[in-house]
């Protein structure tokens, strides 16, 4: 063993910040079934700092077969006690707790309970308390995460009103150098270098970073100012690039007039410009401040001091108001074909410029918090502004739809015309994730009705499919989309619906407490982006899909 | 008896059984004759017992199989605690097949699990073909492509290409994860892709030009390759020992020494590791997704009662989710689950040796091949005696070895004993190479 940090492993993902998140999160579970005990179980090994678990059912023999976190010994004890103990027992930084309650009465009697912690998670919920979940949770900014487990199907639900995720840590790594509108230590540093006097070893190692910056000052000089725009123009200076190159005695292409020329987009990318999901954050945080100033939100994030992350936004946003639309600059830059000491030495320049704009942020800073709080900021608020800086194409402002909103207007139709549209198998039609997201749906209405699940029985399974049956029909054509999914939809949905008899496979509770707990720690940490908003897993066909009805 | 969950799946009906699917593999009859064979009569291999197969024992004891056994040869490390749950800090240093066995027989004592201490190349034709079933999560690329090389020669094909015995068709349900993504896959030997089909969609290990670490360092990165590649040989007569705490220490500080000479900033104890092992992150929620697709497919594939995956799903957790189904194609010169003889087209002056060294890169990736003709021994890697008597070939023209369109059958350690490809060598008339 090389190492004594058993979340080693995890803390290349999310770093000491996340851990440090996860730490401090208090997670409230809402139904001790395997889907439940599974999305916990999964929390507390990385280290969630504690846990509580709320469950009215006592132990039974069909927990053990398909619970991971009860034993045979535990038949006839309180669910939430026996799930607890063996829960905690996985990681010893975790502190557990459970109460004996049932979950409609705890929501419906005690919704200042459930305001105490950081997440909720709900599993095997009925339809009438989720609903009321739902508003409480909603209310209080607070995030909840619905598991589902139904037979062969399952779905995790993620209901936010308002979250500021800092570092979404996209895909493609966006890097801010700032060759179209140099700072003025880029702009000496590019002036200074006389590419004719190098020799050709060092001609062959300066960073492509400057070989742009010089061809594109050129560019502006003989241009008016302008960067390339047209395609020719872009074409014309990626060829100038290239033509710059030597030809070596050595026969070998120089690799970083081949990076630059490949690079060479970069040249004229604007730096105002942020990704779109970012600049809705910094539109989002701006809208929040105008309002509270009107003192016009009084619900959610109206009454609430506004949170730390939205005030790093807004020190973000008075830099650039300040700077003529430039954020502050952000300071890595990419690796590149150079000698050691070219490449440190524009690293070094950049990280520069980006630790003095960090300063000017910081002032704004400053009298933000203490306009909210009436203090400095802390260490931690620093911490957290730094990594905004540092990360400003990253931000993100997260915000589903509210289930109320999912129960009474579902844009099924668009949802299902485009989730079917991308199947070109008419067989494989029927298997859509929106078709068996219909099909719960259905069996929820059915449940309202009756007051049970369809086919938990032998003796009604044919009569309940049929039930069922109307029900889909009629969820569908109420959502208007009966047109939109006749092709995919049949009666064989119900039948299956019904067969399952709202079974629990073990299985399916664990991809769904995968998926759930996956999601949780997203959003404890503020990072990588949450599901908008439901993922239903179709474990007939092993298929799986976002539906965002 | 108790209804239980599964028996709703088992014991009823359904207009999706595994003949309506897109890969349908039988067809399904409900009731007791189906969850008897499940729960009593059929046997699962679950091959690795880390972060994926920790969580396929409990997936598998609780879906009603209660004949398992589980093979691994790694004993339990202080990093796996965050996501190997049947593991705690008092189990540190023991195997995991054997403590993972015990946890599940502990916890769910319907369920018979019994454990292997090894690799999986240790077992034998005889020891794969004893089950009905194998669910692999593996974390590395070699020991995966010999399990599949080895089922898949399980399945015997007769010379139109067909399956001799049906009964020897043992389904592999395959799965894998790197931080928030996995994949989980079915693999039904002669019938679908092969693990071997797919082997170009795993990229090789990131490493760095030697040039860039010893001349022109810019990255931590490229100063603690440097103690790892060059300094470390230098000073030592052994290998490294990543799992030491003092070779890893040794490593940081020549790096770190490096880093200050040339002053690049942000070599850690934890990049070192990182860098030296190419640790890959994992974490216990995507582990358990993977796992329980896979133990899902087992299900359904063991019981007939659904449809089965077919035969790829991908599941990507960073930015929101994405994953997608899709079968993946079989290669139709697949060195494993193809019967086809691979035509090499060389100049005749080609040596034996630089065929062998091709047999290693693209697209074969082979590790040591032995290759022979039905009546000659061409260069043989073991016994040792044979390998110094076929050694002098290597630097032989193939032209004085073998004719024109002979055949030779290529065996490697990658493949299970038994499994060897055939090439056919043809000789270019221009001489080109």
């Amino acid at each position: 063993m090389a190492t004594d940090n058993k979340y080693d492993r995890q803390l290349r993902l999310w770093g000491a910040q996340g851990q440090k998140a996860l730490s401090e999160a208090h997670v409230l579970l809402l139904g001790a079934g395997p889907a439940g005990t599974e999305t916990l179980k999964n929390l507390v090994l990385p280290g969630v700092g504690r846990f509580t678990v709320v469950d009215g059912e006592k132990v039974e023999e069909r927990d053990t077969g398909n619970n991971f976190f009860v034993r045979k010994s535990d038949v006839g004890r309180p669910r939430a006690a026996a799930t607890a103990e063996l829960l905690a027992e996985l990681n010893p930084d975790v502190r557990g707790a459970h109460r004996v309650a049932r979950v409609s009465d705890l929501v419906s009697k005690e919704p200042q309970f459930i305001r105490q912690h950081s997440l909720v998670v709900a599993a095997q919920v009925d339809p009438q308390t989720l609903q009321q979940l739902g508003e409480l949770c909603w209310a209080a900014n607070l995030p909840l995460v619905v598991c589902r487990t139904y037979g062969l199907l399952g779905s995790v639900r993620l209901q936010i009103r308002s979250l500021d995720i800092v570092e979404s840590k996209s895909e493609n790594k966006l890097w801010d150098l700032r060759l179209r509108e140099p700072f003025p230590e880029l702009d000496r540093m590019t002036d200074a270098l006389d590419l004719d006097s190098l020799d050709d070893h060092a001609h062959a190692h300066v960073p492509w970073v400057l070989l742009l910056a010089k061809a594109a000052k050129n560019w502006r000089a003989q241009h008016n100012g302008a960067s390339p725009s047209t395609r020719d123009e872009k074409e014309e200076f990626r060829k100038l690039i290239a033509a710059g190159a030597r030809q070596l005695a050595s026969n070998v292409p120089e690799l970083n007039f081949e990076e630059a020329a490949r690079e060479a987009h970069r040249a004229w990318a604007d730096p105002r410009e942020l990704p779109y999901e970012a600049q809705q954050a910094f539109d989002h945080a701006r809208d929040v401040a105008k309002k509270a100033r009107r003192g016009s939100d009084a619900s959610a994030s109206g009454d609430a001091p506004p949170s730390v992350e939205q005030l790093c936004l807004r020190a973000v946003d008075a830099f650039r108001t300040e700077n003529n639309g430039l954020p502050p600059l952000s300071g890595p830059i990419p690796d590149m074909h150079a000698d050691t000491n070219s490449f440190v030495a524009l690293q070094r320049l950049y990280r520069d410029k980006a630790l003095s704009d960090l300063t000017a942020v910081q002032v704004h800073f400053s009298t933000l918090i203490k306009d909210a709080f009436s203090r400095a900021p802390s260490q931690e608020d620093l911490q957290l502004l730094s990594l905004v800086c540092k990360h400003v194409g990253d931000v993100r402002h997260v915000s589903t739809k509210s289930l109320a909103d999912e129960l009474v207007a579902p844009n099924l139709a668009e949802v299902a015309f485009e989730g079917l549209m991308e199947i070109d198998e008419p067989k494989l039609k029927p298997q859509a994730p929106v078709c068996w997201y219909a099909g719960l749906r259905a069996v929820d209405r059915f449940y309202v009705k009756q007051g049970r699940y369809p086919g938990l029985d032998e003796s009604s399974l044919a009569a309940d499919a049929s039930l069922l049956a109307d029900e889909l029909r009629a969820f569908v054509q109420e959502a208007g989309a009966a047109e939109a999914m006749n092709e995919a939809l049949a009666d064989a949905h119900a039948q299956e619906l019904s067969r399952f008899g709202a079974a629990e496979l073990h299985a399916v509770a664990s991809v769904v407490g995968g998926v759930a707990s996956q999601e949780a720690v997203k959003v404890i940490a503020r990072q990588y982006e949450p599901v908008d908003h439901t993922y239903v897993f179709n474990g007939i066909a092993g298929v799986g899909g976002v539906v965002a009805v | 008896m108790a209804t239980t969950d599964i028996d709703k799946l088992l014991l009823r009906p359904t207009p999706f059984g595994s003949e309506s699917g897109a890969l349908a593999v039988g067809e399904f009859d409900p009731g007791n004759d189906t969850r008897e064979f499940l729960t009593e009569t059929c046997k699962v291999l679950v091959v690795g017992a880390g972060g994926l197969g920790c969580e396929v024992l409990k997936d598998l004891a609780l879906s009603g199989f209660r004949d398992v056994e589980v093979i691994d040869m790694d004993t339990i490390d202080v990093s796996n605690l965050n996501r190997q749950f049947l593991f705690r800090q008092k189990d540190v240093g023991r195997p995991k097949a054997e403590v993972a066995a015990e946890f599940i027989r502990e916890r769910v004592p319907q369920c018979n699990v019994i454990a292997h201490v090894g690799k999986v190349q240790d077992k034998d034709a005889d020891f794969y073909s004893r089950f009905n079933v194998v669910c692999s999560g593996l974390d590395n690329v070699e020991a995966r492509r010999w399990l599949n090389a080895m089922l898949v020669g399980l399945a015997e094909v007769d010379d139109e290409g067909n399956v001799i015995d049906p009964s020897q068709i043992i389904p592999m349900v395959d799965g894998g994860t790197e931080g928030f993504r996995g994949q989980a896959r079915v693999i039904i030997p002669r019938f679908t892709s092969c693990f071997e089909c797919s082997l170009d969609s795993f990229p090789p290990q990131r490493t760095y030009p030697l040039c860039t670490i010893a001349e022109t360092p810019r990255l931590p990165e490229h100063c603690i390759s440097y103690a790892q590649l060059v300094e470390w040989p230098k000073t030592n007569q052994r290998a490294i020992d990543t799992d030491s705490p003092d070779d890893m220490k040794w490593l940081f500080d020549v790096a770190s020494k490096r880093a200050s000479k040339f002053n690049i900033e942000g070599v850690t104890y934890m990049k070192t590791m990182g860098v030296v092992k190419n640790i890959i992150p994992a974490v216990a929620s995507t582990n358990a997704v993977v796992s329980a697709m896979c133990v899902n497919e087992v299900f359904k594939l063991m019981s007939l009662s659904s449809q089965t995956l077919n035969t790829y799903h991908m599941y990507m957790g960073s930015t929101g989710i994405y994953s997608h189904t899709f079968c993946y194609g079989k290669k139709n010169d697949c060195p494993v689950c193809s019967s086809c003889v691979r035509t090499v087209t060389c100049s005749a002056t080609k040596t034996l040796g630089e065929l062998v060294s091709d047999l290693t890169e693209e697209p074969l990736k082979l590790k040591a091949p032995s290759l022979a003709t039905a009546d000659a021994t061409l260069y043989l890697r073991k016994p040792k005696s044979l390998e110094a008597a076929t050694r002098p070939n290597l630097d032989k023209p193939l032209s004085a070895l073998v004719a024109n369109n002979a055949e030779i059958t290529v065996t490697d350690p990658v493949f299970p004993g038994d499994v060897a490809l055939t090439l056919r060598v043809c000789f270019a008339q221009n001489g080109a190479a």
